[in-house]
């Protein structure tokens, strides 16, 4: 069962003289196992939406229901947030126990489980995030590289094997070896596991390369959704939002500007580079 | 050390209390005088602290760091590197000390003791400089991160330093407010000359600076122009970084065998030379060379 995001709107202080519209009248399906990318400059409203993917802030109106649980319904909220793992923006920061698998056990202990059970997650979550247990279990967390960090944190949630992974700029700040080992670890939750993925970004590069699908945010309204190739066609309407273009979308239309037409607007950098080829050798 | 050197490190080491790894090892490096350059290095690589460095926030353990001619390690200089030295860091909430964003500018020459009618001035040159001047009697939480790290910037430029220095100031920003930060330090260059030193995470950034250092565990493994070292593709992936998206697209597309420029680096630069590549390969006998702004080599 998806994520349904119904008519969705959140004010925040409704009815003093602070209140400030968030979002409106947002309608959005996130479909199991699915990839969603959201992007929207900052102040578009994707914090405030994904705050509602598990109950975390509640609608001011609509609803949304998480496999047929309505996060209005305070008693479902525990489940809820069993089933949506919500990374936030530096992660790491969140780290507090005094080693690696205790700050990891802390989730599942709270969910109730069983001293066997939890230790048999963690240790499958260390592992999946490319930790292996019996080296970094158990390291003090703060001794860990500023990766390793983000990836001890991302553990945690993973610890509770959520359902969906929602996930707010999972590689803000790590180098570029770093990002690509965040990437290719959540793609493969995906893939193996068939974790709905939902991760913000400004990267428009890795949301071009990862997502399913793209949602794009703008003045709290969801101004359009689509399959990458849909949202990355309409080029000039992003930059107009103050988006970026995928680094392969930018090339194709440079290119146009110097009389040099291409099939189609490709916004992944090796699809581009089979066009070219194909193009010089026809 | 040349006239126009304005920081030099020397064989500069440095470990962290507690810590069994050396942060920084035999680094010596050194910055001119209205240069901007560029600083990478993965998690851990040892930038920040090397940026910690040049305002004497930190100390080196061995080796000296000296700005425009002064010792950090004597006391007697900090103030006046600090005053010269302005540091931006990478999250905007965490700079601004003051609810309105005027007083926020103005924090810094005050401390210095700089008379008011004298303040004043500075602090509407300085917001007028990042163009945030009708900001002055906003509430500074409530600007957007890119207006915040403007607004850091302004006020370092209200004690009218020599250099300025980014410590991934732009790693939370959206695209746009990428943007307004690093056209905002570029102008300042252009304009007034300001010394920039950028440390970042993105490549790309790297790309637009006249020097780029890479450190990699606590070394400095290479210094050079962008072409130099961006075209250093093994030794990028040993130092755990990555060359910008076009140059591996460049590459991966001159091994394919099209004519493509070897100094095209960035999406224009790679455009020009693709597009004159087509444009001949299409028309061959046209002869007219020119009709693209193609690059030279």
């Amino acid at each position: 069962m998806p994520i349904q995001i119904e008519q969705l709107s959140h004010t925040y202080m409704p009815g003093s003289a602070l209140a400030y519209p968030a979002l409106s009248d947002i309608t959005l399906t996130i479909n199991d196992g699915e990839f969603l990318g959201i992007i929207g400059h900052t102040g578009s409203g994707k914090s405030t939406m994904i705050q509602h993917l598990n109950g975390l802030l509640q609608p001011t109106g609509g609803r949304v229901l998480v496999d047929g649980l309505d996060t209005r319904e305070k008693k479902l909220r525990k489940k809820i947030r069993s089933l949506v793992g919500m990374v936030f923006q530096y992660p790491e920061y969140q780290l507090f126990e005094e080693t690696v698998a205790k700050d990891v056990a802390f989730g599942p202990k709270n969910m109730g489980l069983e001293e066997n059970d939890i230790h048999e997650r963690v240790f499958e979550a260390l592992t999946l995030v490319g930790l292996p247990p019996e080296r970094f279990a158990e390291q003090s967390p703060f001794e860990l590289s500023g990766g390793e960090k983000r990836r001890a944190a991302l553990a945690g949630i993973l610890a509770m094997r959520p359902k969906y992974l929602v996930l707010d700029e999972p590689m803000a700040g790590l180098d570029p070896r770093g990002r690509a080992e965040i990437l290719s670890l959540i793609e493969s939750l995906r893939s193996t596991n068939g974790t709905g993925i939902v991760m913000v970004s400004h990267s428009m590069d890795d949301v071009a390369m990862y997502a399913d699908r793209i949602a794009v945010l703008d003045c709290g309204g969801l101004f359009m959704e689509g399959a990458p190739e849909d949202v990355f066609s309409r080029g000039e309407e992003l930059l107009k939002m103050g988006l970026a273009l995928p680094q392969a979308t930018r090339l194709v239309y440079a290119l146009r500007a110097r009389g040099v037409e291409l099939e189609h607007n490709y916004y992944r950098m090796d699809e581009l580079q089979s066009a070219l080829i194909r193009r010089w050798n026809a | 050390m040349s006239a126009e050197t304005i920081i030099e490190l020397v064989n500069i080491g440095f470990q962290y209390a507690g810590s069994e790894r050396r942060a920084l090892e035999n680094v010596s490096l050194s910055i001119k005088k209205g240069e901007v350059v560029a600083i990478v290095g993965h998690n851990g690589s040892g930038k920040s602290t090397l940026c910690k460095m040049l305002n004497a926030l930190l100390l080196p353990c061995e080796g000296t760091v000296t700005v425009d001619g002064m010792n950090t390690v004597a006391e007697e200089n900090t103030l006046e590197i600090r005053r010269r030295v302005g540091m931006v860091f990478q999250n905007p909430d965490n700079q601004l000390v003051t609810t309105i964003v005027e007083e926020d500018v103005g924090f810094g020459p005050e401390n210095l003791g700089v008379p008011p009618a004298e303040i004043r001035k500075r602090v509407d040159a300085a917001l007028g400089e990042v163009e945030m001047r009708e900001y002055a009697e906003k509430a500074s939480h409530a600007l957007s991160g890119g207006q915040k790290q403007r607004v850091a910037i302004a006020g370092l430029l209200a004690m009218q330093p020599e250099v300025l220095v980014l410590d991934e100031a732009t790693a939370m920003l959206d695209p746009r407010g990428r943007d307004e930060v690093l056209s905002t330090v570029m102008r300042l260059n252009q304009e007034r000359g300001m010394t920039v030193v950028m440390i970042t995470q993105f490549m790309e950034e790297a790309l637009g600076c006249d020097r780029v250092f890479v450190l990699s565990d606590g070394r400095l493994v290479m210094e050079g122009t962008p072409e130099e070292v961006f075209n250093e593709r093994e030794m990028l992936e040993n130092s755990r970084l990555d060359a910008p998206a076009y140059v591996k697209l460049r590459d991966a597309l001159a091994a394919a065998g099209l004519p493509v420029s070897h100094s095209a680096m960035t999406c224009e630069s790679l455009a020009d030379s693709l597009a004159d590549a087509f444009h001949k390969k299409t028309k061959p006998a046209a002869g007219k060379k020119d009709r693209n702004h193609a690059d030279s080599n």
